[in-house]
């Protein structure tokens, strides 16, 4: 089930929220190396080189064992990070 | 100007302290990662755009584009006039323009929309984009 977002008064609330976070990814290093890493793994990546890594097509999401494309992957994330 | 009572001007500050600001209301840097993502693709997409970026180094592309996103989004900004037009005054002379300007301003706004950030909240960072217009055009 897809998240609510509500708007009001310009502010976003999120109503609900049971998207499963990607909980695995998936990286090819510039030396070619892939790791297999856990989403907080990859969170402690400095921030333009994680970026780098997804528009490279070089890191690969899942959730619950799925792969997901890594804009979803993304946009769930900003989902729960935003603030309600 | 008239002052508020002592406590009130207390409560008056902490009701604004505690208020996300667009930043946080967005995701703050999850927004920026999920934003840049997508609107580097459809950037790249547009070959009116995309020839802007040819032979530019991918590395600072991204640091660029993350500075950017920050500051659309109402977060530590690094930006000034001057040094916004420093950054494209090769760009302009080059024949950036209002065309591309605007088509900049559309791929932020559908890439908001994917992310479904709030209509009144993409007016807000459209509005802050648009604010830097003639200084990126340097006029």
């Amino acid at each position: 089930m897809q998240p609510e977002t509500t708007s009001s008064a310009g502010s976003e609330v999120l109503t609900h929220s049971s998207e499963t976070l990607c909980d695995r990814v998936v990286v090819r290093y510039d030396d070619h190396d892939v790791r297999d890493m856990t989403f907080d793994e990859f969170m402690t990546i400095p921030l333009s080189t994680r970026i780098r890594y997804v528009i490279e097509r070089r890191a690969r999401f899942f959730a619950d064992g799925v792969e997901i494309g890594s804009n979803e992957a993304l946009s769930r994330l900003r989902k729960s990070r935003a603030a309600s | 100007m008239v002052g508020l009572p002592h406590e009130a001007q207390a409560w008056s500050n902490a009701a604004m302290s505690e208020a996300p600001s667009l930043f946080e209301r967005l995701g703050g840097e999850a927004a920026v990662e999920a934003a840049v993502v997508r609107f580097y693709d459809k950037v790249m997409a547009n070959p009116e755009l995309a020839r802007f970026f040819d032979g530019l180094d991918m590395a600072a592309q991204i640091d660029k584009q993350i500075a950017f996103m920050t500051m659309a989004f109402g977060g530590p900004n690094r930006y000034t006039g001057k040094n916004l037009r420093i950054a494209h005054a090769k760009l302009v002379k080059n024949g950036l323009g209002d065309q591309h300007f605007d088509a900049i301003t559309n791929h932020l706004r559908e890439t908001l929309e994917e992310l479904d950030v709030a209509r009144a909240t993409i007016q807000e960072v459209v509005a802050t984009v648009d604010a830097t217009r003639n200084d990126v055009l340097g006029r």
